[in-house]
């Protein structure tokens, strides 16, 4: 009895569980350059392809990372580079003024000359700090999924647009019977059930649109 | 006589704020806002250079290149530019000095009046005196006695230091 649970075990799971623990040990050690496959079609073979799935969706998700990463370098790079020159003229006008003042060196008009150009870096500071914030709010935009439908008919009733996704709303204007009123408010809760929004407005060239956003990294 | 400076930068600002600084020092500022203007603004014979290396035209580092085997003062790079790669750079095409931005000025003053008194130490020490009468400029090629240059010719410069 036990010899045929001994033979049975090393046909169906020796070499599969072999396989599956070098190849798990090799994902601890960070080497995903491998290919996992077993020949056999039974559950052990289905487990063996689940996991070269699951290793090549790893794989995938590392190269995007470290593009990412790379990104944001340059990014950072090129920040720091800009912000050089607004810099160097605050630090320098600062120090003419601190040198200058007390010796008597300057005139009025000129300390007022240093102070505008000083006001002006500031300024220019100020935007890319701005430009630094905004950039990071579109990164979190590209996090979520973006599900847009417009036409080209009427559009919205300005007085609708608020009310369109309420339950069972129904614009004046519809008169079949058929529609509930429940597809927008349907719309608007499973959008924020994943953590999105729906909204409502008329193209500028007409017709309407609705767009959904899905945060789709929570989900 | 002042000394003069050669400020070569393409941010009108940057030149401006180091021109009327330098100037209340006492120093003669010469200016250009690109490349090519600085190699004519080079030929007022500017006793240090400050360059700054990104300009839309033809940048620092080649304008330095050009300029070092006729130029001999010293030339500083200003410069935004932050890698090890462009400091080497800068060092080995002839710049004297390598100052990132943003700089103190009160430390840029510094560096430039250390560098001009080097020159002044270099054009000194090539004079020797050999008894109380003569001393001979070796650079210059002069020989004074009793503190009277003597027009000697190249020959008798020669025949004089017995080479």
């Amino acid at each position: 009895m036990i010899c045929c649970v001994t033979i049975f075990y090393k046909r169906k799971f020796a070499k599969p569980i072999k396989l599956l623990t070098n190849a798990y040990q090799k994902v601890e050690a960070n080497d995903l350059d491998f290919e996992l496959s077993y020949p056999l079609n039974d559950e052990m073979g289905k487990l063996c392809c689940a996991f070269e799935k699951m290793k090549n969706c790893l794989a995938k998700n590392n190269e995007i990372m470290l593009r990412q990463f790379a990104e944001q370098r340059r990014l950072n790079a090129a920040f720091s580079h800009d912000l050089r020159t607004p810099l160097t003229l605050l630090k320098g006008h600062a120090s003419t003024l601190l040198s200058f003042i007390p010796k008597g060196l300057v005139t009025q008009e000129e300390i007022l000359e240093e102070l505008s150009v000083m006001s002006k870096n500031v300024l220019r500071l100020e935007k890319y700090v701005d430009a630094m914030t905004n950039l990071y709010r579109l990164e979190e935009q590209n996090n979520y999924l973006v599900i847009s439908v417009s036409d080209d008919g009427c559009g919205f009733k300005i007085s609708d647009i608020g009310k369109a996704a309420l339950p069972f709303y129904k614009s004046s204007k519809e008169t079949s019977t058929e529609h509930l009123g429940l597809g927008l408010n349907i719309c608007k809760i499973l959008s924020e059930r994943h953590g999105g929004n729906i909204q409502i407005s008329n193209n500028k060239t007409g017709g309407a649109s609705v767009t959904a956003r899905i945060n789709y990294r929570e989900s | 006589m002042s000394q003069s400076i050669l400020i070569v930068d393409d941010e009108k600002e940057i030149v401006s704020m180091l021109y009327h600084y330098f100037s209340k020092l006492g120093y003669t500022v010469y200016t250009a806002t690109a490349g090519n203007a600085a190699l004519k603004e080079v030929e007022k014979n500017p006793d240090i250079i400050l360059l700054d290396v990104n300009m839309p035209d033809i940048d620092g580092f080649t304008v330095c290149e050009k300029i070092r085997d006729y130029i001999s003062c010293p030339i500083i790079f200003l410069t935004a530019r932050i890698k090890d790669s462009d400091k080497i750079k800068g060092f080995s095409i002839g710049a004297d000095d390598y100052v990132i931005k943003p700089f103190s000025v009160d430390e840029l003053e510094a560096r430039i009046a250390a560098h001009l008194r080097r020159e002044k130490r270099r054009n000194v020490s090539s004079k020797v005196q050999f008894d109380d009468n003569i001393v001979i400029d070796y650079s210059s090629r002069v020989v004074f006695y009793q503190n009277q240059d003597m027009s000697f010719t190249k020959k008798e410069f020669d025949i004089a230091l017995g080479t």
